[in-house]
């Protein structure tokens, strides 16, 4: 059977001096293999950090959600 | 059951059957409807799941970044799921139907199968660590678990 992101871990884009951050939630439905080609095409890498302000944390969420990832932000100290 | 195969320059080609035309067919259609006519929020979770919150811990944000995006979010739904429509009315030789994708196509595709499989989980139920219920529809539980295995030869496809 296909791959499903099954694990309880959500993928962190922050950066230290942003005090924005962006959540991309586990869901049991897409796929680990579609998940990590969204990241890679995207963010041009594999599940590591982004950085940005609320602006650029909101085209990202935006980004996510055309992807049919589960995407939220809020304040990296929320 | 057919699969994706790799076209080059991060294309993908494969050839369905009639019946597997008709079916991807059908969902893209029915997709692209469900989301041109969706209503209210919190009465349907799949378009709950298709149109996720931006914000989780502040409904006043969620509301207004709602307000900014929704309608390009569903716009570019529509638009995805008739690229997959348009790519399956493609030639048809020896009973089969060829279609064969560009980067473009393909990302519409992989769009697509994700909102497909998205919508077909909210209506089978699938549980929170993946389980499909036994006590779901026999024939949609079959649907979605082919839409995830072409969608996982697709990926693998331009991966290689």
């Amino acid at each position: 059977m296909v791959d499903t992101l099954d694990r309880p871990e959500t993928e962190q884009l922050s950066a230290l001096d942003q005090p924005w951050v962006t959540l991309v939630w586990d869901d049991p439905v897409n796929l680990m293999s579609y998940v990590s080609w969204v990241f890679r095409s995207y963010f041009g890498f594999d599940r590591t950090e982004a950085t940005g302000g609320r602006e650029e944390m909101e085209r990202h969420v935006e980004a996510m959600h055309g992807f049919g990832l589960w995407a939220s932000m809020q304040k990296a100290d929320a | 059951m057919s699969r994706f195969e790799s076209a080059g320059a991060g294309g993908a080609t494969a050839r369905f059957a009639a019946g597997e035309v008709r079916i991807l067919s059908d969902l893209a259609r029915q997709l692209a409807d469900l989301v041109e006519n969706r209503t209210d929020h919190g009465s349907d979770p799949a378009i709950e799941r298709l149109f996720p919150d931006g914000y989780r811990k502040n409904a006043d944000d969620a509301a207004e970044f709602r307000r900014y995006t929704e309608g390009d979010l569903a716009d570019g739904k529509v638009r995805n799921a008739r690229t997959v429509l348009a790519s399956l009315s493609g030639p048809t030789r020896r009973w089969r139907t060829h279609v064969t994708l560009d980067a473009a196509g393909v990302g519409s595709w992989l769009r697509t199968l994700t909102d497909l499989r998205l919508t077909l989980a909210a209506r089978l139920g699938v549980e929170r660590d993946g389980t499909v219920p036994s006590s779901s529809d026999a024939v949609t539980r079959a649907i979605y678990e082919w839409l995830g295995y072409l969608q996982e030869t697709l990926v693998e496809a331009i991966d290689t």
